[in-house]
């Protein structure tokens, strides 16, 4: 992976492009960065080159940043979606939310931003594979459990609904765990705060307005087949009995949520699996369920992909904290023990036994 | 629309009431068997009367004037002395107007009760003959009450619109200012570097008279005051941008936000003695050169709300209070009390400060007034905490005495029991 990252800034102010140019000047050597002065020419840049990472603006005028980004997923799924907007209401940024992976809010300083590119390590993890980059960059979500999307959706349309019924089903369901996590660690809802890795206080921050927005949007979906429903359930039971593990592993009461984040999303690789391929994943969990080998080594021998370097990637791409990220994607690796793993890897790698 | 809705209805009320008069005055000898019109007027929410204005007399009052005025109205001041003493000469007037001919029937003023209260009403004024006007007058304190609170909502959203607008176009240009002023920052590191550098090559390898020119040029130029204080300069404008930002941060939070876009405000519910109690700790060492701070604090109910924004404003009432306290010159005593009223929690935060002048009371929830000098307040810190609190479906309002003091009131809806977990609380 030496390649250089390439990142196309897309806004309609020229003034906020000389100045961008001149921050990332230094990046120079690593990193190829073109400035596009509104949506048209964003466009054009996009017929001539693929891009890594694209940021846009969103208020533009005639083609606005979503246009921008649809064809940027039309194009080139893998590409990492990002805004970064002057305001939003919180209903506009659901509706931009499916198309766009991360959400950055102006002024947005420097470190910021280029701690944001250097995260998008698109590839780093998975196989030069294309595919399958393009085909995780393309979700806006993954499917539910169909109980619990109907438990959702009904306790958002009753009007005594306390936040804590919510909590309570979104603990239940990876999918909507992870999907909240990620709309919760935008720089809309988030704030200046550190990144957030509980679920609980996840839903609380979206409030029971924007979760009944949530549960009727496009970001929440059911399995399609139903191999993929068959294998979601299973997969479900799993991971909630995982998080339990997790937060019963740690210590620290004040990381008991964000241990159970952890175990809870561990596996969310094998979510994604599951939904992309459906059939063609159950050779592999048949081989691990006959030869009692890893699922992982059974992916990677059959499928060329793990589900832990599956469910980082869609991790790391929708911006959820660095240390969820890393339990996903090392919790099968006995070297990340206990010297540099965070607490959140070895919970993890607790969930996982 | 409501209120045109209210108005018309009791308009139609006193065009009835009217009638009944009427009737009332042709047959006057009926007390025996009172009829179903006097038990209609009697038995309404309102009192209806009739009043001659030339010889300041009422003919006639119903007996609700009683509940009205929380007392007997046995010296007839129903519309004389029981009328708030600032509004009895607007009053008055409109009524001798009405009486000759005026088209408006409708006048707003405020009662004084038996108990010193003081009631919102409005008079409808009906039929008028032989100098003699009829009429109703209900009591509209609720009306009057949701009124304003109608028009500070409407307010608040229309300032959260602007705040909203202005935050779009402010922000882009703090960003390439920000983005510009770094990349000065950081390039001014390696400038430093290489003027030094060259320094040193000028000492080693020129001849005097270059280098002594060199250094002329760097004097010329006040190089030693640039490299020392470029650096601060930069570091001013960065953080004058900050505050910038800041700003436009807290005037959204004034917008109150409608069912869709109850934007960051999420819910849980919040330990109020654990929210507060935290704050305190830090306010009494912040403040110990100025004042004690004492607080009853255990044992609260919890409320439903944004743990972050609560604190928010607690913390800013303490430091107004104690701003209030350090204003006066002397030592003084911040008291945090709490009290349940029925399914409200109140929070009262009590100083023994300066106090505010009464020609300012009504500009204090007002977003940027502030009595500081220009430039130590933000001023939007009250807007913006009352803001919040009506977010959590309470109040905030103030009691204050120049010299004395101010307290300061929250009212906050207490969570339904039954519907909270226990010990769920969102960390800050």
């Amino acid at each position: 992976m030496n390649e250089r990252k390439r990142i196309l800034f897309v806004d309609d102010e020229p003034a906020l492009l000389a100045a961008l140019s001149n921050l990332m000047r230094r990046e120079r050597h690593r990193w190829d960065l073109v400035f596009a002065l509104g949506g048209a020419e964003a466009l054009r840049a996009l017929e001539e080159n693929a891009f890594d990472v694209v940021i846009t603006d969103m208020r533009m005028p005639e083609i606005d940043g979503l246009a921008v980004l649809e064809a940027v997923k039309a194009r080139s799924p893998r590409t990492i979606r990002i805004i970064l907007s002057g305001y939003a209401e919180s209903s506009l940024v659901l509706q931009a939310l499916p198309l766009v992976h991360q959400f950055l809010s102006k002024p947005c300083d420097g470190k910021t931003l280029r701690a944001t590119i250097e995260r998008c390590g698109a590839g780093d993890r998975l196989p030069n594979d294309k595919t399958l980059t393009g085909m995780i960059g393309s979700l806006p979500c993954l499917p539910s459990v169909p109980a619990l999307l109907d438990q959702l959706r009904d306790a958002t349309e009753d009007p005594d609904v306390t936040i804590d019924a919510l909590i309570a089903i979104c603990e239940q369901d990876p999918a909507l765990a992870a999907k909240v996590l990620q709309i919760a660690n935008t720089a809309h809802f988030r704030g200046d705060d550190a990144p957030n890795s509980s679920i609980k206080v996840a839903v609380a921050t979206l409030g029971v307005e924007v979760m009944a927005s949530l549960a009727h949007s496009a970001m929440v979906t059911l399995p399609t087949t139903t191999v993929c429903q068959a294998l979601i359930g299973a997969f479900q039971q799993d991971a909630v009995e995982a998080a339990h593990q997790a937060r019963r592993s740690v210590t620290d009461p004040t990381r008991a949520d964000d241990a159970y984040a952890a175990g809870l999303l561990h596996d969310i690789g094998r979510l994604v699996l599951a939904h992309e391929l459906g059939d063609d994943y159950l050779p592999a969990i048949e081989r691990a369920r006959l030869t009692g080998a890893p699922l992982w080594e059974c992916e990677r021998d059959l499928l060329g992909v793990t589900h832990p370097a599956v469910g980082a990637h869609l991790l790391g791409m929708w911006a959820l904290p660095q240390e969820l990220v890393e339990a996903c994607e090392r919790h099968h690796d006995p070297r990340a023990l206990p010297t540099r793993g965070s607490m959140l890897v070895t919970a993890a790698q607790v969930a996982a036994r | 629309m409501l209120l045109v809705f209210v108005a018309c209805l009791f308009a139609a009320a006193a065009a009835t009431l009217i009638a009944v008069r009427k009737f009332g005055t042709r047959a006057p000898a009926a007390p025996a068997e009172p009829g179903r019109f006097q038990q209609l007027v009697e038995g309404i929410d309102a009192v209806a009367f009739e009043y001659a204005p030339g010889a300041g007399k009422i003919r006639y009052v119903s007996p609700q004037v009683h509940r009205l005025l929380g007392r007997p109205d046995t010296s007839n001041e129903f519309l004389g002395d029981a009328i708030h003493p600032e509004d009895r000469e607007r009053v008055h007037a409109a009524v001798r107007e009405y009486a000759a001919g005026s088209t408006t029937g409708r006048i707003d003023y405020r009662l004084v009760r038996g108990d010193g209260d003081v009631v919102h009403v409005r008079t409808l004024l009906g039929e008028r003959d032989d100098g003699v006007v009829r009429g109703v007058t209900i009591d509209a304190t609720k009306q009057t009450r949701q009124e304003a609170e109608r028009r500070e909502a409407h307010k608040l959203a229309s300032i959260g619109r602007l705040a909203a607008g202005v935050a779009h176009e402010i922000n882009t240009p703090v960003q390439f200012t920000q983005d510009s002023l770094q990349f000065v920052r950081e390039s001014m590191t390696s400038l430093v570097r290489v003027i030094e550098r060259h320094r040193e090559l000028l000492a080693r390898t020129c001849p005097p008279d270059v280098a002594a020119a060199a250094l002329a040029a760097d004097e010329e130029a006040d190089l030693e005051y640039l490299l020392a204080n470029v650096p601060d300069a930069l570091e001013r404008a960065s953080d004058g941008l900050d505050r910038v930002s800041n700003i436009v941060r807290s005037l959204r939070q004034l917008s109150v936000p409608d069912r869709v876009d109850r934007g960051p405000a999420g819910r849980t519910t919040v330990e109020l003695s654990e929210a507060l109690g935290d704050m305190l700790a830090g306010a009494r060492d912040e403040y110990a050169n100025i004042c004690d701070i004492v607080g009853e604090l255990h044992e609260l109910p919890r409320v439903a709300g944004n743990r972050h924004e609560l604190r928010l404003v607690f913390q800013s009432l303490v430091d107004n209070a104690a701003r209030a306290i350090a204003d006066s010159g002397k030592r003084g005593a911040i008291t945090v009390g709490a009290d349940r009223d029925g399914d409200q929690v109140v929070l009262a935060f009590a100083d023994t400060g300066i106090g505010i002048s009464p020609d300012v009371r009504h500009l204090v929830f007002e977003p940027f007034f502030t009595t500081r000098a220009v430039g130590q307040a933000r001023g939007q810190g009250l807007a913006v905490s009352r803001a919040v609190i009506a977010k959590h479906g309470g109040t905030l309002s103030f009691e204050s005495q120049v010299g004395i003091g101010s307290t300061f009131t929250i009212r906050l809806p207490i969570a339904a029991t039954g519907k909270v977990t226990a010990g769920l609380g969102v960390a800050a």
